[in-house]
């Protein structure tokens, strides 16, 4: 297998080691063209391990070596070629790449990805020079600090991880940063122990990510995510992990997928980093991924990175849950502030023959910027943020067309395939206007008198009923907003298989004949029956109910679905496909695999 | 010879955490002008504390922990694990040696031997409110006794931290400084309640400037009834009777926020001021003109001089 066309279509039946060295292959074999991203330490690992000749990799690691720059992204990429070069590089450039250690400087960070990356890297280093002194070490502290202070971490963000909850949760753009440095602690960390624990918590994001995955595209709602790939969904670089994964999308190498061009930044990259750890996905994640012959909906339980202020509790759960099924994923989280800048609240996204062609999805969002919401999570003066949010590579944080990003006076309820997103609009608050996300991609669009519009996005139809007048303005790429300016707002949602109506008039006919009563005043409020005979009442800033009941939002699992299964507290995770079952357990760290006899597969 | 003049550079334009940022951190301002770099290039640097027992020592507060040099800034030590981050000030007991508090935006530590090893302080309060804590003083007339700033306001311990009584409005706390001529006189600073004054060790707090942000607050050590302030949007406020009126001086600084302030202790008068992205400006005129002196793009968070 090689990769060498723009795009390479994977042959059915491919198997996961194949990818995992066409990838390999792939970066031994890229040359410097001048396209981002520059050759790096990527290319010198995968060069190593697929036997290119020294000289082939000397001369590009010695330039890279004259200018270390990007902290946690440094690390990992540094140890990894330390590691891989073990027995393969001159024990002078393995001395040289060591020194760097001691003199450079990599700043820790303030994300939980930049803490993993900097303990995992930190942890394999120290291992593998134990008795080097504090004086040999970049920080000051010796080898047997450091090791014992990121073995302390990892197992502290595993434990909170597996019991509360992931704090950057489903981030299609960082899920690689929290993949790759786990691949490395999985494929050279001497201690069994945290070789396991890795391991472990590979299984634990992958299936987290596979149960959300629609043709290789991370769907629903995320904590983190940047604005143009929202829109162009196959642009984050768990796509590329989707591929190597899963086999279930299409391959694009990176330098046409690059969000951030810095220097070391390569979210694509990190999938080789997992290709060459020896890790494999268990045959049970791979068929979650990509088994979509079944409709179903899976609900999570996360919580938000740490609130240092201007909140009354220091991680707020976050519920999400997706409705998946072979056509289309509808996603959400319930909305508010639940991660500052980056957040996508909730979405419509449908599946697509090939999602390198596509903007394949529809959502509404509240542009919002305040100090206060940043500085719930940053610790400078509020005053001094949003400019250096902004200057700090958010540059659409104060925009008021942004799309990505959360509201204080937003809440969602989802249903299956029925979204309500409800919208109380402080008076004097910043961009007071709702706007929903039409993409170029949706056809068959259609207003009536009785206020829905409905449309159709690949093999769903959708009908949106919004809940106070509205505009339509053009965007770039033929793309349409929806902008409505009053404060107290809202959209109902249902979605539906195409193949569930035979045209657009009988899925318009079938949502106008849905119960649905809304009202804007005081607050914005929906009573709605779904198609699936379901009754959503939803009041802005009250408990909603379905049928009656209230939804129990404390009962609300770490996962739960066909799936996988986790209850909160427990530091356990189940999962599911046919008879298959692979159930992890990281109090013991173990885990255990069997074949449910009783159950039909 | 003169003191030398150090800075704690937060970061410089264009920061991006993860990029090929320029160097930050902590400077120190030669005899001719220049500015020297030491240690680490990006730390994000909110404060610094020197040694007045050991001039090689310094402490920083910075974003990975508090580093700590005992060689004049040569080589360093982040002398906090994983569990302190986001430090936001240090400061040293002027009655123990060795003993060093760290305040942080998850609440105080204490150091009881130069930083070696760390304990958390009791919070002043249960909520992130409260435990959001910028700024940190020992009182330098009674042993045991601190001062902190929280987001909610300020508290008092006189156990050394371990217990902790509100003092003065429950407003966002963001300065603090202690005068060197009257003990009993504080200053602090408040995002947009002004500044609070107190004449009686802390006990009673008064409000100037009362809608003004003010991120840093200084006594001159030379005029006991001048003292200063500046913040965002607020140019320089400066008293010359002991705090009793304060005025508002028009500054050419060219840039809204002003994050540093020290008053020099070698030239009577003269100010140095740290701006949030402009470098640093001085003062001899308490801000009728000021002129540029380094550190070009640079927000600094805090400044010490080390004494000659």
């Amino acid at each position: 297998m090689t990769l060498d066309a723009p795009i390479f279509r994977d042959p059915a039946g491919s198997a996961y080691p194949d990818r995992c060295a066409a990838l390999l292959d792939y970066y031994a074999d890229r040359e410097a063209t001048g396209e981002r991203p520059a050759l790096g330490y990527i290319e010198v690992a995968a060069r190593l391990v697929r036997a290119r000749p020294l000289g082939d990799v000397l001369p590009l690691l010695d330039r890279l070596l004259e200018d270390p720059a990007g902290d946690m992204f440094w690390m990992v990429p540094m140890a990894l070629v330390h590691h891989v070069g073990q027995g393969r590089l001159p024990e002078d450039v393995l001395a040289r790449m060591r020194e760097q250690w001691r003199t450079y400087t990599p700043y820790r960070g303030d994300t939980e990805n930049h803490w993993l990356k900097y303990y995992a890297s930190l942890y394999l280093m120290a291992e593998r020079y134990p008795d080097d002194p504090a004086e040999a070490w970049f920080n000051g502290r010796s080898a047997q600090e450091n090791r014992a202070e990121a073995e302390a971490y990892v197992a502290h963000w595993v434990e909170l991880t597996t019991t509360r909850g992931q704090g950057e949760f489903d981030s299609p753009h960082y899920l690689p940063f929290f993949l790759a440095p786990l691949a490395l602690l999985r494929a050279f960390a001497e201690d069994p122990a945290m070789r396991r624990r890795a391991a472990m918590m590979l299984d634990y994001l992958i299936a987290d990510f596979a149960v959300d995955t629609l043709g290789g595209l991370y769907a629903g709602a995320f904590s983190r995510i940047y604005p143009e790939p929202t829109l162009e969904r196959w642009r984050n670089g768990s796509t590329t992990f989707a591929w190597l994964l899963f086999g279930n999308v299409p391959f694009r190498p990176d330098p046409v997928n690059v969000v951030l061009p810095r220097a070391g930044y390569r979210p694509h990259g990190m999938a080789a980093v997992l290709a060459l750890s020896g890790y494999e996905p268990p045959e049970v994640i791979r068929r979650i991924a990509t088994d979509r012959s079944t409709p179903y909906v899976h609900r999570e339980r996360k919580r938000t990175r740490h609130r240092i202020r201007y909140s009354d509790v220091r991680n707020a759960p976050v519920y999400k849950q997706v409705a998946m099924r072979r056509e289309y994923a509808v996603g959400s989280v319930q909305g508010g502030i639940l991660q500052p800048i980056q957040q996508h609240t909730w979405e419509v996204l449908w599946a697509t023959d090939d999602p390198h062609e596509c903007f394949d999805l529809l959502f509404t969002g509240r542009a919002y910027a305040d100090p206060r919401e940043l500085g719930m999570y940053f610790a400078e003066e509020p005053k001094l943020l949003v400019s250096a949010v902004v200057q700090h590579g958010k540059g659409t944080y104060d925009k008021p067309d942004k799309w990505t990003g959360a509201s204080p006076y937003e809440q969602v309820v989802q249903h299956g395939d029925a979204v309500v997103a409800l919208y109380a609009i402080a008076p004097g608050t910043t961009f007071p206007h709702v706007s929903g996300y039409f993409s170029r991609t949706l056809r068959d669009l259609s207003e009536g008198d009785s206020g829905w519009i409905v449309v159709r996005g690949g093999e769903a139809w959708i009908g949106y009923y919004p809940l106070a007048p509205y505009e339509w303005r053009d965007e770039p790429g033929g793309d349409r907003r929806l902008h409505s300016p009053h404060l107290n707002n809202g959209a109902v949602v249902q979605v539906a298989p195409a193949s569930d109506f035979e045209s657009v008039a009988a899925f318009r006919a079938a949502v106008e004949a849905l119960p649905l009563e809304t009202a804007t005043e005081p607050v914005p409020s929906v009573r709605f029956t779904t198609l699936a005979g379901d009754t959503l009442a939803v009041t802005y800033g009250e408990t909603p109910e379905i049928d009656g009941a209230p939804v129990d939002y404390d009962g609300w699992p770490l996962f739960d679905g066909p799936f996988l299964h986790a209850e909160p507290g427990s530091g356990t995770l189940e999962m599911r496909y046919g008879p298959m079952r692979r159930h992890l357990d990281f109090n013991t760290l173990t885990v255990r695999d069997w074949i449910e006899t009783d159950t039909a597969p | 010879m003169p003191s030398t003049l150090c800075a704690a550079v937060l970061e410089t334009r264009n920061y991006i955490v993860g990029a090929a940022n320029a160097a930050s951190g902590f400077y120190q301002r030669d005899a001719d002008g220049a500015w020297t770099h030491a240690g680490w290039q990006n730390v994000r640097c909110s404060g610094l504390a020197l040694d007045p027992r050991d001039r090689n020592t310094v402490f920083l507060a910075c974003g990975n922990g508090v580093f700590r040099s005992r060689d004049g800034g040569a080589s360093w030590r982040v002398t906090t694990g994983w569990r302190v981050t986001e430090v936001l000030d240090v400061a040293l007991d002027p009655f123990t040696a060795g003993s060093v508090y760290a305040a942080t935006a998850y609440g105080p530590w204490h150091s009881a031997d130069g930083g070696e090893t760390w304990q958390p302080l009791s919070a002043p309060g249960a909520h992130p409110n409260t435990t959001f804590s910028p700024v940190l003083i020992p009182d330098t007339g009674r042993p045991g006794w601190l001062l902190i700033g929280t987001e909610d306001g300020l508290f008092a311990s006189v156990d050394g931290g371990q217990r902790w009584t509100p003092t003065g409005p429950r407003v966002p706390i963001r300065a603090l400084a202690q005068s060197p001529h009257r003990p009993e006189v504080w200053l602090a600073g408040t995002e947009d309640h002004g500044i609070l004054f107190s004449d009686d060790g802390g006990v009673n707090w008064s409000a100037a400037a009362e809608d003004a942000t003010v991120y840093a607050v200084a006594f001159d050590p030379a005029e006991p009834l001048r003292m200063a302030a500046v913040g965002f949007g607020t140019g320089l406020l400066a008293s010359e009777d002991g705090g009793a009126t304060w005025a508002k001086r028009t500054l050419g600084v060219p840039a809204p926020a002003l994050h540093a302030l020290a008053f020099d202790p070698d030239t009577p008068g003269r100010l140095w001021l740290g701006t949030a992205g402009a470098g640093v400006f001085t003062t001899d005129d308490l801000g009728a003109a000021c002129a540029f002196a380094g550190l070009a793009e640079t927000t600094l968070y805090d400044f010490a001089f080390l004494p000659a």
